[in-house]
């Protein structure tokens, strides 16, 4: 453009470029057709991308199963067989076959390997399509999936599955070796796994016949069966990764949905298994996910009807939903939960006492207000619910809204308010955490300190938190799984990436070492409510408040819900029982 | 002029190869890193280590500088960090649908914004010219990100006349597809329409009170052929200079466009590339994007000495 500028006009000089006026005219217009059937040429060839052989799918009559037991978790039985319907409930009467359903996604998903976690939207579209040897169901509880039952020996290092008769999306039969495979690839480093960890006491998987599986363990793992129900654990075929197959290019499960193409950016299309284990499911004839970045966007999509079902509805829009005559909204309480997170090893806070007294500074109320629109619930005690069996409710309130025993406790451990210089961290990237970020910098401002609120893009946060570059931070973060072992994921002092700056309390380690290989529950109850306190009194983090998530769906949509607490975002598990009523 | 433009050209690869270096040197500056994306933010440093390892990015920069560019230079990008999938691939489907995008949104404000402007000169200070004033008024000084999301609420969301978001293949569905289209393509014109009029409006009342329309007048000739024929021709020369930096913006426009229909071009490629710092992918759409401009440019300064006979380059 500068060169227009630069160049004076030489109005007299003849005219080298020997184009006329009409013919530039007519080169544009070329120009904009060449353009369209350019477009029209890429979208010709984007059509096929990715896709497989998919066969025509056909409402498959029969009923559903029934096979209705109580469910357990599993956990802490030392010699139980827990059993207990994978599906729920006998097919309703008025179930309309067939349809297909728009899901907006949270985001583009970041990769299809099913062993390796990475967020809500690729495990949307991971569960439709594999399935665990036990899965959540709709009130939190493990139920079977591939494993039909599992005996856990008395001294808790055996257990043996015993599995469904099923195949694979390419009609391999699935098998116990399946399973031995899908954990080996999980428990190997090279593949980076999420839960290789959890998979570290599992010394030996054996088919000793091909519908049952053994497991041979070091150590006992309470929660071994609360792991193995996560998506992350999700069964791939032996022949498959054998043939050099890569979960991560090519989806292939047992599930009730396969793969049929994947467009990056627009969608990813998964159609019914007619050969589903389940008989008579699922209902829906075909998925079609549609990657929403944009939170406004996809809530938009919802009501205006371009989608059925929408994930990760912002807390401002919950009402808009509620109260609409054509959407539901189901969320479940408490899915995630809110803190601060102390690095104990900057001053002020390697001082326990510091940190002690931070915990009465913190308005959570306001927080819950400010940042879920009061879709929410405060935590003055430690992080075990009441509807677990662990739950003491000696810590319930532990910790309240009271600055002037902050001040006095600072006062206490040596600190002047009015002289303390603070950073907080936080992201702007998500709102949420912005705001209760706003709320503690006020709170302590309150107080006389000088609070700085440093808010980053997520990337940036990740990468200095994993870093322990910061002082004390905002952090929302969800439990993997109900059984109170996930505290291993905040306090252990070595394998935590929670508080890997915050906390290394030997006393805590012991405790949690042996809950983890307890299998008497009471026992277990007494160790991590010991632990619970612990981390109250020495307070490597202050809790302030659980949020409610959760889905806005169609009101055509039947039979979706919402798995409760941490477990919400499995609520695709029950995908094979949605339906489309007509409207 | 065939000099001129060879010159031109070199310039322009020198340019972009400049803008690419920096690009590729500096984004890797910035905090954040990719392991985490790809593991969580949960997972362990020797973990994120390990994945960075695998990726080659633990490699001194200036390595994996050089070996971006040699494998660009062989025309290779490379595939993502984050889906391992290759990038061109990736592109050679979001870059048609962001220029059909741009091309769709400036016909529409050609078509609309000139015959606007000429009629605003052509009723000066008249009931007309203060009508189309505001409206250009109103368009200039709404952001996008106001039209779109008003657009979307009202046509998408309240009356359901249009589709709120997403994207159709053309082969799929070609109705469906254009009306996808038609929402972002308006809301990236609505801007655009308002800087084409208001040029064809100043520009078109400038030439009209030129001495040769007024011999025109003289002659006795209408006020249809000396608008149309004598006028609005030489008047048209800064509006497609306009037009071509319009371009420009335009390609900055479809950032917020794509991100609030749910467009799947290139731009909402590069937000997700750098909200998860995937590197080859924001060097390569930033190279593209780098060269798509300079071409842009060139293109403008050629079509502008085409259509002024005064104006040669040598």
């Amino acid at each position: 453009m500068s060169e227009t500028q630069s160049q004076s006009p030489q109005p007299v000089e003849p005219r080298r470029f020997a184009m006329s006026r009409r013919s530039v005219l007519r080169l544009g217009i070329a120009a904009v057709a060449a353009t369209s059937v350019g477009s029209l040429m890429a979208a010709c060839g984007s059509s096929s991308d990715n896709s497989t052989s998919a066969s025509t799918a056909s409402s498959g009559g029969g009923s559903a199963s029934t096979a209705a037991a109580s469910a357990s978790s599993g956990s802490g039985s030392a010699s139980g067989t827990p059993s207990g319907s994978g599906s729920s409930t006998s097919e309703p009467s008025n179930v309309v076959k067939g349809g297909e359903l728009k899901w907006a996604l949270s985001s583009d998903p970041p990769n299809q390997d099913p062993h390796i976690s990475t967020g809500t939207a690729a495990r949307a579209v991971k569960i439709a399509i594999y399935n665990r040897l036990a899965r959540y169901w709709t009130k939190g509880e493990v139920a079977p999936d591939l494993a039909t039952k599992w005996d856990i020996s008395t001294d808790g290092l055996t257990y043996t599955f015993t599995l469904v008769d099923t195949t694979f999306h390419d009609g391999t039969p699935f098998t116990a070796d399946d399973v031995k495979a899908s954990i080996e690839r999980i428990q190997d480093p090279k593949v980076g796994a999420t839960q290789s960890d959890q998979m570290k006491p599992i010394t030996s998987v054996t088919a000793s016949d091909p519908r049952t599986a053994v497991f041979k363990l070091s150590k006992p793992a309470a929660a071994l069966i609360s792991v193995l129900a996560l998506p992350e654990c999700a069964i791939v075929s032996k022949k498959f990764l054998d043939g050099g197959g890569d979960p991560n290019k090519t989806m292939m499960g047992t599930g009730p949905f396969k793969f049929v193409s994947r467009e990056p950016g627009v969608n990813v299309v998964v159609q019914k298994n007619d050969k589903f284990f389940r008989e008579g499911m699922p209902y829906l004839d075909k998925i079609t996910y549609l990657p929403y970045q944009n939170e406004d966007t996809r809530v938009a999509a919802l009501k205006s009807g371009d989608v059925d079902i929408a994930e990760y509805i912002p807390w401002k829009d919950m009402d808009s939903i509620d109260k609409s005559n054509d959407l539901n909204l189901i969320t479940t309480k408490g899915s995630s939960f809110m803190l601060l997170i102390y690095n104990t090893k900057q001053k002020p806070f390697d001082d326990a006492k510091v940190r002690h007294a931070l915990g009465y500074a913190f308005d959570r109320d306001s927080i819950v207000q400010a940042a879920f629109f009061g879709r929410g619930e405060i935590i003055t005690g430690g992080l075990i619910t009441e509807d677990s069996w662990a739950y003491d409710a000696k810590l319930k309130d532990y910790y309240s809204y009271d600055p002037d025993k902050a001040k006095q406790l600072l006062t206490e451990a040596g600190q002047d308010p009015k002289s303390m210089k603070l950073t907080l961290m936080s992201t702007g990237q998500y709102g949420m955490h912005q705001s209760t970020g706003e709320v503690c910098q006020k709170n302590l401002q309150d107080l006389g300190i000088d609070c700085k609120l440093d808010l980053f893009d997520w990337a940036t946060e990740v990468k200095k938190h994993t870093e322990g570059d910061y002082q004390f931070r905002v952090q929302g973060t969800s439990p993997d799984f109900p059984d109170p072992d996930y505290l291993t994921t905040f306090l252990y002092s070595t394998a935590v990436s929670q508080s890997r700056d915050s906390l290394s309390d030997q006393q805590i380690d012991q405790w949690l070492d042996e809950a983890r290989q307890e299998t008497d529950q009471a026992k277990r109850k007494e160790l991590y409510n010991q632990i619970e306190e612990r981390a109250a009194e020495i307070a490597p983090y202050t809790l302030l408040c659980w949020r409610d998530d959760g889905y806005g769906t169609r009101k055509t949509v039947q039979g979706f819900e919402v798995l409760p607490r941490m477990n919400v975002f499995q609520s695709p598990n029950t995908l094979e029982q949605v339906w489309l009523k007509k409207s | 002029m065939g000099a001129y433009i060879v010159r031109r050209l070199i310039q322009s690869a020198v340019l972009v190869f400049l803008v690419a270096s920096f690009m590729a040197i500096f984004i890797q500056l910035l905090p954040g890193d990719p392991a985490y994306t790809i593991l969580g933010d949960k997972a362990s440093p020797e973990r994120a280590a390990a994945v960075r390892k695998q990726l080659g990015l633990d490699r001194p920069i200036y390595v994996q500088y050089a070996d971006w560019i040699g494998n660009v230079a062989r025309g290779n990008f490379g595939n993502s960090l984050i889906s391992d999938r290759p990038i061109l691939n990736d592109l050679a489907k979001r870059l048609p649908r962001t220029i059909e995008l741009i091309v769709a949104s400036m016909i529409l404000a050609i078509v609309v914004g000139i015959p606007l402007g000429v009629i605003a000169a052509n009723y000066r200070n008249q009931m007309p010219d203060i009508l189309v004033s505001i409206i250009s008024l109103l368009g200039v000084s709404t952001p996008v990100f106001v039209s779109g999301t008003l657009l979307l609420l009202v046509f998408g969301v309240r009356w359901q006349i249009l589709p709120a978001t997403g994207y159709v293949s053309i082969t799929e569905n070609p109705l469906g597809h254009l009306e996808h289209l038609l929402m972002p393509a308006v809301t990236l014109a609505l801007l655009e329409a308002a800087v084409i009029l208001r040029m064809t409006r100043s520009s078109l009342l400038e030439v009209l009170s030129e001495d040769y329309v007024r011999t025109a007048r003289a002659k006795g000739l209408g006020q249809r052929i000396v608008l149309y024929q004598h006028a609005l021709r030489n008047a048209l020369i800064p509006v497609v200079t306009i037009i071509g930096i319009q371009a420009g913006t335009l390609l900055g426009g479809t950032v917020i466009v794509e991100y609030i229909f749910n467009w799947p071009g290139v731009s909402t490629y590069l937000l997700a590339a750098i909200n998860q710092r995937d590197y080859p992918v924001i060097q390569a759409i930033i190279l593209i994007i780098a060269t798509l401009f300079v071409l842009l440019n060139l293109v403008t300064d050629l079509v502008y000495a085409a259509i002024d006979p005064r104006i040669k380059y040598g």
